[in-house]
């Protein structure tokens, strides 16, 4: 995988040694930073990145997006509103304006427009996240969200500081998310619900995938089987907790 | 143990009933989803999962838009059910 300078656009470029920090130098224009660019990777006008960042193959940073330090992202990603130190899977779409800062987003995921995670409390103390459906202090005061493959959110959707939700959700919210969510289930009308079932969500998948040229495989299909299976009774337990907290 | 139209016609009503918020008592086989009970398409498809799950049945979406009131499903679940038993 050819990597490119982001000031000349040479590939002419290599690692600084020795390794205290990732740093790139470019042989030909002799720029020294550390952002790195992979091959196929568009960038539209007024862009800003900030290093250290890598923008993986097939990439598409779209038209103002602000990319501040700490972002690995790709391959075949869309970039777009403000991101900071976060990981983001291959194949996900984060295109439209909205923050997602300290998140790590799987795989086929999408957000929607103005779709923004929280990564700070409001009185600066330590985040907890939710694992096994109990608070877990993370010792660190800036956390975003975690969201599983294929998992998409609607528009406007407000992820809390700390937020996990699981692979194939479906966040439709109109409030300030819960802090988990389990797989499989939708987030819609301030509920949470087992959504449209499996087999729509593979047909869901199946459609994301197609679009990129990509197939779902029967290994994939019999891990989401798996998965759906392991997460059955978690998911049904905080549904039903869920829903008596809300009444 | 197969189970017979009136328990399949209570089930459909509860969760139906559970789903929109409404007593099982109020739904009738004429209460229409979308302009007595306020469906939209999500919560058509989250009802249509639910009942698949339920009665271990497959609905597939072309049917869902045939099946305007209680009445209707009620029916096509016990149709389903039916021949879900003949094949096994």
């Amino acid at each position: 995988m050819a990597k490119y300078c982001p000031r000349c656009g040479s590939p002419n470029v290599e690692w600084v040694l020795p390794q205290t920090w990732s740093k790139w130098q470019c042989k030909d224009c002799g720029y020294i930073g550390a952002v790195i660019i992979e091959d196929g990777v568009k960038i539209q006008p007024f862009v800003f990145i900030e290093g250290p960042s890598a923008i993986g193959r097939d990439t598409y940073v779209m038209g103002r997006a602000l990319i501040r330090e700490g972002v690995t992202a790709g391959p075949v990603v869309r970039l777009g509103g403000e991101i900071e130190e976060s990981i983001i899977h291959g194949y996900t779409n984060k295109y439209h304006t909205g923050f997602l800062g300290h998140a790590y987003v799987g795989e086929w995921v999408n957000l929607g427009a103005i779709t923004t995670n929280s990564d700070l409390k409001n009185d600066y103390s330590e985040v907890e996240v939710y694992i096994n459906g109990k608070p877990v202090k993370t010792g660190s005061l800036k956390v975003g969200s975690i969201i599983g493959d294929h998992t998409k959110t609607s528009i406007g959707t407000l992820l809390n500081t700390g937020t996990i939700i699981g692979v194939m959700c479906n966040v439709l919210s109109t409030d300030l998310s819960p802090k988990y969510i389990p797989s499989f289930t939708w987030y819609y009308a301030g509920r949470l619900s087992k959504g449209s079932g499996l087999r729509r969500m593979l047909r869901t998948a199946e459609r994301a995938m197609a679009r990129r040229n990509v197939k779902l495989t029967d290994a994939e299909r019999r891990l989401f089987h798996y998965l759906y299976e392991m997460t059955r009774e978690e998911r049904e337990n905080y549904i039903k907790r869920y829903s008596k907290r809300r009444v | 143990m197969s189970i017979n139209e009136k328990e399949i016609e209570e089930k459909v009503k509860q969760i139906i009933a559970e789903k929109y918020g409404v007593d099982p008592s109020e739904l009738k086989p004429e209460t229409r989803f979308i302009e007595d009970l306020g469906a939209d398409s999500l919560s058509t498809i989250e009802l249509v999962a639910e009942l698949e799950e339920a009665f271990d049945i497959e609905i597939p979406d072309e049917v869902v838009e045939q099946n305007q009131t209680v009445g209707d499903a009620i029916a096509y679940v016990i149709k389903k059910v039916k021949e879900k038993e003949k094949k096994s």
